[in-house]
């Protein structure tokens, strides 16, 4: 698999230094922690996970907008960590971000015309008139109206805008587009309109997403495979369909099980975490989940770093248990009757 | 009537350098005593500002509450209530949290300053008797050593216990209603699951009605008697909460309902509504919904007023009138 894949992100880790002068030996927070994963060509892997994860700093580390503290990323079989200037340059041809807030992260003097055509002559991939009718094009395939581009980022509606950083992502052609919280700052309407759109820009372009996201059931919309991000470490990887059906890590279980259901006939038991999430001082030395666990059968070994158990081909808990799961960490055991 | 809240066509006009934004427009809805209802709606549709209509919160100007407006709760209206009385009904008959708990908070109070100047403001009870209370509610509320907690400061706390704390401050004087604006938007999802049974449990413990403002279906499932679905500054569909989710009548309410992602849905996006939610300053003429509609028809030129679909079950949607009306 991972000679095939696109991007490979090896023992990745990050951290940074807490700005208070603190009691603690270690003042430094471990945002990533040894994280491992493989996108390919084409797919979409999803990085699931609550804030302070270190969702959201994988990504920026594998844009090249933080360097990593160790670990490798190699893009089609080549590191990128050494890059700068001209290779730099090529790889984010070829490597595209999306964030989150599309108002944050356009000019709002710039008309967003000119926004998505910036990259277009950057790049030197058209100028003048070309990369005019180049421009159009992409706001047409973003599902929006040429006449657009003269428009300002503020008089466009959230979904226009984040339609507009999605066209200007798109711009110099790349391969792979590393998603941050894509449609999470949108109304549930215009939510699903950008997600169609992503699923058919993938189809369409044979385009690589890297996912990041903290919503499982847009998630399970949109991935074909997914990895549980816990403290900086991911707690659980499995193909989309199998996660969301046998999870096999307590944390997967419980985050499962706290998706709020839009129906008031099922009452689905929810798998509670004890407490509320650690700090995140100094680096951890066994199961992250350990102080909160849910699992009744979670003993000493757990102080100790869990190895990554295999469950089934591409499916892997980093739990002693997760071969099986108790029945009593199942978020389906309790839906109601009227189903 | 036994209706503990009974607001009766509020409207509420911003002045804006687009013109006069009709932000909420003649809505009406009852809340009984012990009830929850969910008001329901996308950002812009008008339901943050109904609730800080009926507070008394907006700044008038730019702010303008019709004056055929009325919000009578427990038979008193509060919107033409002296600020001296309206500041008893905040806190001991009404109270409230909102989304973002940290804003909420003053930073250079500690938590039980917090609650026990609530109780103070609204009993004569001894520094000592509230600060016993304040323990107690702290306690209630989940949060852990809530005597040493009490001392705390609010950035002490992380969001899900500061949203504790907002609820502890929110119970003190024991009110008989509680508005929560999106009181777990702003949270983690393990945290937002805590949180709603939190407050379902007080609801009941402390037989307390609840207005609870929220963008999330799933939300407003787990824990409402009855939905408000809001849309362009006008409630469109009102129903007990089974009916509503099961046997939606207004499209846009089974728009909603399509779109919302959802664990045990369909495993790809459904975009099942076109368009986005217009400005204020420009709501469409007849049925707001009108031009994102796929059943819009030639009748949709005039605005349905709310219609009702079964006893306890409104629409404004003329396919409540005519089932087999539509595009031809």
């Amino acid at each position: 698999m991972s000679a095939a894949s696109l991007l490979a992100v090896e023992g990745l880790r990050k951290t940074y230094p807490v700005a208070e002068r603190a009691l603690r030996r270690d003042a430094r927070v471990h945002a990533v922690d040894g994280v491992s994963f493989t996108v390919s060509r084409g797919e979409t892997l999803a990085l699931v996970g609550e804030s302070g994860a270190g969702k959201s700093t994988i990504g920026r580390c594998i844009v090249h907008l933080e360097d990593a503290d160790a670990g490798r990323i190699t893009y089609d079989g080549q590191d990128i960590g050494p890059w700068r200037g001209a290779d730099l340059k090529a790889f984010r041809r070829r490597v595209q971000m999306v964030f989150q807030d599309p108002y944050g992260s356009l000019n709002p003097r710039m008309r967003v015309g000119t926004a998505v055509r910036e990259p277009v002559e950057v790049h030197r991939i058209a100028k003048g008139r070309e990369a005019a009718e180049r421009v159009a094009a992409l706001f047409e395939e973003v599902g929006l109206d040429p006449d657009f581009r003269r428009r300002f980022p503020h008089e466009l509606s959230g979904g226009q805008r984040q339609r507009v950083g999605i066209a200007r992502a798109l711009a110099p052609g790349p391969e792979l587009l590393v998603l941050d919280e894509p449609v999470s700052a949108l109304d549930v309407s215009v939510q699903a309109q950008v997600l169609s759109l992503l699923v058919d820009l993938q189809a369409r372009r044979g385009l690589a997403y890297l996912f990041i996201a903290h919503d499982l059931a847009v998630v399970r919309q949109v991935a074909h495979r997914v990895a549980v991000l816990y403290l900086g470490r991911i707690v659980e990887e499995a193909p989309a369909g199998r996660l969301f059906a046998d999870a096999r890590h307590p944390y997967t279980r419980a985050l499962l099980s706290a998706v709020p259901v839009p129906d008031p006939r099922v009452h689905h038991v929810r798998v509670p975490l004890l407490g509320d999430p650690p700090s995140r001082h100094g680096a951890i030395a066994g199961c992250p989940l350990y102080p909160r666990c849910p699992d009744p059968r979670r003993d000493d070994r757990c102080r100790e770093r869990p190895p990554d158990e295999t469950v089934a081909l591409g499916h892997w808990a980093a739990c002693h248990f997760a071969a099986s799961p108790p029945d009593s960490l199942s978020p389906r055991s309790g839906e109601g009757a009227g189903r | 009537m036994t209706s503990l809240l009974d607001v009766r066509d509020l409207s509420v006009t911003f002045t804006t350098h687009a013109g006069p934004a009709r932000a909420v427009d003649g809505v009406s809805f009852t809340i009984a005593p012990g009830e929850t209802l969910a008001l329901v709606g996308e950002s812009g549709c008008g339901k943050t500002v109904t609730a800080l209509a009926l507070l008394r919160l907006l700044r008038e100007p730019p702010a303008t509450i019709g004056t055929a407006s009325r919000v009578l709760f427990e038979g008193e209206d509060l919107l033409r209530l002296a600020p001296e009385p309206m500041r008893r009904v905040r806190g001991a008959g009404i109270g409230m949290v909102f989304q973002e708990p940290a804003a909420s908070l003053n930073p250079v109070l500690t938590i039980g300053t917090h609650i026990e100047e609530t109780i103070r403001a609204h009993e004569s009870v001894s520094r000592s008797a509230a600060r016993a209370r304040a323990v107690e509610l702290l306690g209630t509320v989940g949060l852990p050593e809530p005597a040493s907690l009490r001392r705390r400061y609010p950035h002490e706390l992380s969001g899900g216990m500061q949203q504790r704390a907002m609820l502890a401050i929110a119970l003190a004087a024991r009110p008989r209603l509680l508005i929560a604006d999106e009181p777990t938007t702003a949270l983690d999802v393990t945290l937002q699951a805590q949180i709603l049974e939190l407050l379902a449990r007080l609801a009941a413990e402390f037989r307390m009605a609840m207005l609870l403002i929220t963008h999330n279906l799933g939300v407003a499932a787990g824990i409402a008697n009855r939905v408000a679905v809001m849309y362009a500054g006008r409630i469109v569909e009102t129903a007990d909460c089974e009916t509503l989710f099961a046997h939606p009548a207004h499209p846009y309410t089974a728009g909603l309902l399509k779109a919302a992602p959802r664990l045990d849905g369909p495993a790809r996006p459904t975009a099942a509504i076109p368009g986005s939610v217009p400005p204020a300053t420009a709501w469409p003429s007849g049925c707001r919904f009108r031009p994102r509609c796929d059943r819009a028809w030639a009748r949709c030129q005039d605005e349905p007023p709310s219609l009702a679909v079964e006893p306890n079950h409104q629409a404004r949607c003329w396919l409540v009138d005519d089932p087999t009306g539509g595009p031809t």
